[in-house]
């Protein structure tokens, strides 16, 4: 009995000692990337870890655009926008920079837009099975298609049937993250798949017969913006700290427009050279939509970037993931973004 | 009469010969799933390995996935242990919570992820949070079987002897069942490793789950299979060292081997 209250005490000793500080995940700090300056004001962001969303964020903390700022960003990968809008809704991070779920969730009052990071018009896409029958979209009547519901590719192939008069009835939907729907795809359980850019790559590497049979690029409503989302209490109290990432987005959008495949180096070398091969991500920056600073703020004046966000909200609608249709500019805030470009230019 | 097994070699040499044909199963299986479906082989699994290792931190991986699984395993142990004891010694309070134990064990710890971020964030708090979580409920219910498995014989001599009720669970019902809370920490263990990707699915920036979430998000399945590999020896390592460690401890209780 001695013995094994000896082992015991040992046991958990060497879990208490383990505990101590040993749990820590890193500093978070990326081999390549400007440290912050002492005395900095600390932000927390959270990321998908896809090009159209965190191509600015990595070269701004490449070429230190965010230290000139006088900012710390923490920063948090996320897999999933909804683990993103439910760690924004708890305080976990300050912002969120999501895909097209930016048209989603601060619909429903979590978070507040503040600035758009790129225009996602052709990143999704419907492909067929090699020697499929299958040529066109009407065509996938009475067929099993492949996609993570609720996201971009979902967005496409609401269009895309609406307009070639199928209801959604008429196709069995199976829904899948992404990385699981392709591998559904490859081993040939369904006829069909929605995906987004670079899937297409895995999807042509398993076998080069598959076949693109649509893509956002040939509906204009299925474009989405990938938005800055802050908190809803975090933005009313720092919004001088929301002008400051601004002004140093402004910088990174600058620097990419005037170099991008440069900077899209830069960005792969320290944030996706484990991930992805770069001639992935050249590919891929090919569906997005990029403006200098002076279009943005153009579109920004206009009302383009509400419209954008505006008509993917109302995908999201129709899909069933939100219960009415909001005027974006009840969650999206632009005048920020206005004031600091006005004064950049 | 035959010599006990643990004598002999063979206790070395069986789980060797059993994991060698594993291993040449696999590569059979890798040389025959190509394309789309491809497998990768042990080789190029083992490269993916050294890689992660030497230039990819992948030792840090490790280290944290362990640690949470050894932390939530304490924390989850440690609470079931007294519970165990008092819902067996108690039997209004077993038949009170019994339901509710059945109820919350059966819950699949990923379910509870978007409750947890919501709850208690996204940080080291969130991940141990599951891990205990399905630690205590794989223990709890071994420890109560355990207890009220205990021979009536025993309760009675002591009874007749003039035990109190604290001398009776001190002096037999704990000695009796201390083998059976090992057994529950060998269920709690496999259970956590099982849990550990639904764990770091609250956005753990580090650790095998993640890892295994990354090479999938990129299609990297070398990295995916490494990741899955090191998640089954390390979960094979730490029984085997609960296992010695209760050898030691409790050699007074005779075992059969069979």
């Amino acid at each position: 009995m001695r013995r094994l209250i000896t082992a015991l005490v040992a046991i958990v000793m060497a879990v208490a000692l383990a505990a101590c500080g040993a749990l820590d995940e890193g500093s978070g700090d990326t081999k390549g990337t400007v440290k912050a300056k002492k005395g900095s004001t600390v932000v927390k962001v959270g990321y998908l870890h896809t090009i159209a969303v965190d191509d600015k964020l990595w070269l701004g903390q490449v070429a230190g655009y965010w230290a000139k700022q006088g900012l710390d960003l923490k920063l948090t990968k996320f897999d999933t926008g909804i683990a993103e809008a439910q760690a924004l809704n708890a305080g976990s991070i300050d912002v969120a920079i999501m895909g097209g779920v930016t048209s989603n969730f601060p619909a429903q009052g979590q978070g507040k837009v503040f600035m758009l990071n790129s225009i996602e018009n052709a990143t999704a896409q419907i492909w067929v099975q090699p020697g499929s029958e299958i040529t066109n979209v009407k065509q996938l009547k009475g067929k099993k298609v492949v996609t993570t519901t609720g996201t971009t590719a979902d967005i496409l192939l609401l269009r895309a049937l609406t307009k070639a008069g199928v209801s959604r009835s008429d196709v069995t939907v199976v829904n899948a993250a992404m990385p699981d729907a392709v591998q559904a795809f490859n081993s040939g359980s369904v006829d069909a798949i929605v995906l987004w850019v670079p899937f297409d790559l895995r999807v042509k590497e398993a076998d080069p017969g598959a076949s693109m049979i649509a893509s956002a690029g040939d509906y204009p409503d299925a474009a989405v913006g990938d938005g800055w989302v802050a908190n809803n209490a975090w933005y009313a109290k720092h919004q001088a700290t929301v002008k400051k990432i601004v002004a140093g987005w402004l910088q990174s959008n600058a620097a990419f427009r005037k170099d991008p495949s440069g900077s899209l180096q830069k960005v792969w070398k320290v944030a996706y050279s484990q991930d992805a091969k770069l001639s992935d991500l050249q590919h891929q920056v090919k569906y997005q939509t990029d403006y200098t600073n002076a279009e943005w703020l153009q579109r920004y004046e206009n009302g383009q970037v509400l419209d954008v966000v505006g008509t993917a909200e109302k995908a999201f609608v129709a899909l069933g993931g939100l219960p009415s249709f909001v005027e974006p500019k009840t969650f999206f805030d632009t005048s920020l973004f206005v004031d600091v470009a006005k004064q950049a230019s | 009469m035959t010599r006990p097994l643990r004598r002999t070699p063979l206790r070395w040499t069986l789980p060797l010969l059993g994991v060698v044909l594993a291993v040449v199963a696999w590569w059979l299986v890798s040389l025959v799933m190509t394309g789309a479906k491809q497998v990768p082989s042990p080789a190029a699994t083992l490269h993916a390995a050294v890689v992660g290792f030497t230039e990819h931190d992948l030792l840090l991986d490790l280290r944290l996935s362990v640690l949470r699984v050894l932390i939530g395993v304490a924390i989850g142990c440690a609470v079931a242990v007294p519970v165990g004891f008092v819902l067996a010694w108690y039997r209004p309070l077993r038949l009170m919570f019994e339901p509710l134990v059945s109820f919350f064990r059966a819950l699949p710890p990923i379910a509870l992820i978007p409750l947890v971020i919501v709850y208690l964030g996204i940080g080291e708090q969130a991940r141990l949070s599951v891990l205990s979580y399905a630690a205590f409920f794989a223990a709890v219910v071994v420890i109560y079987e355990s207890v009220a498995a205990v021979d009536d014989i025993y309760v009675r001599a002591g009874r007749a002897m003039g035990a109190s009720g604290l001398e009776l669970f001190a002096r037999i019902v704990v000695p009796y069942t201390v083998p059976q809370v090992f057994v529950a920490v060998r269920v709690a263990l496999g259970i956590a490793w099982a849990t550990l990707v639904a764990a770091e699915l609250t956005v753990a920036q580090r650790g095998l789950g993640t890892y295994i979430q990354d090479a999938a998000n990129f299609s990297r399945k070398p990295d995916l299979f490494a990741g899955i590999v090191l998640i089954g020896l390390s979960a094979v390592v730490m029984d085997r060292v609960l296992v010695a460690v209760m050898r030691v401890s409790v050699r007074w209780q005779d075992r059969v081997a069979r």
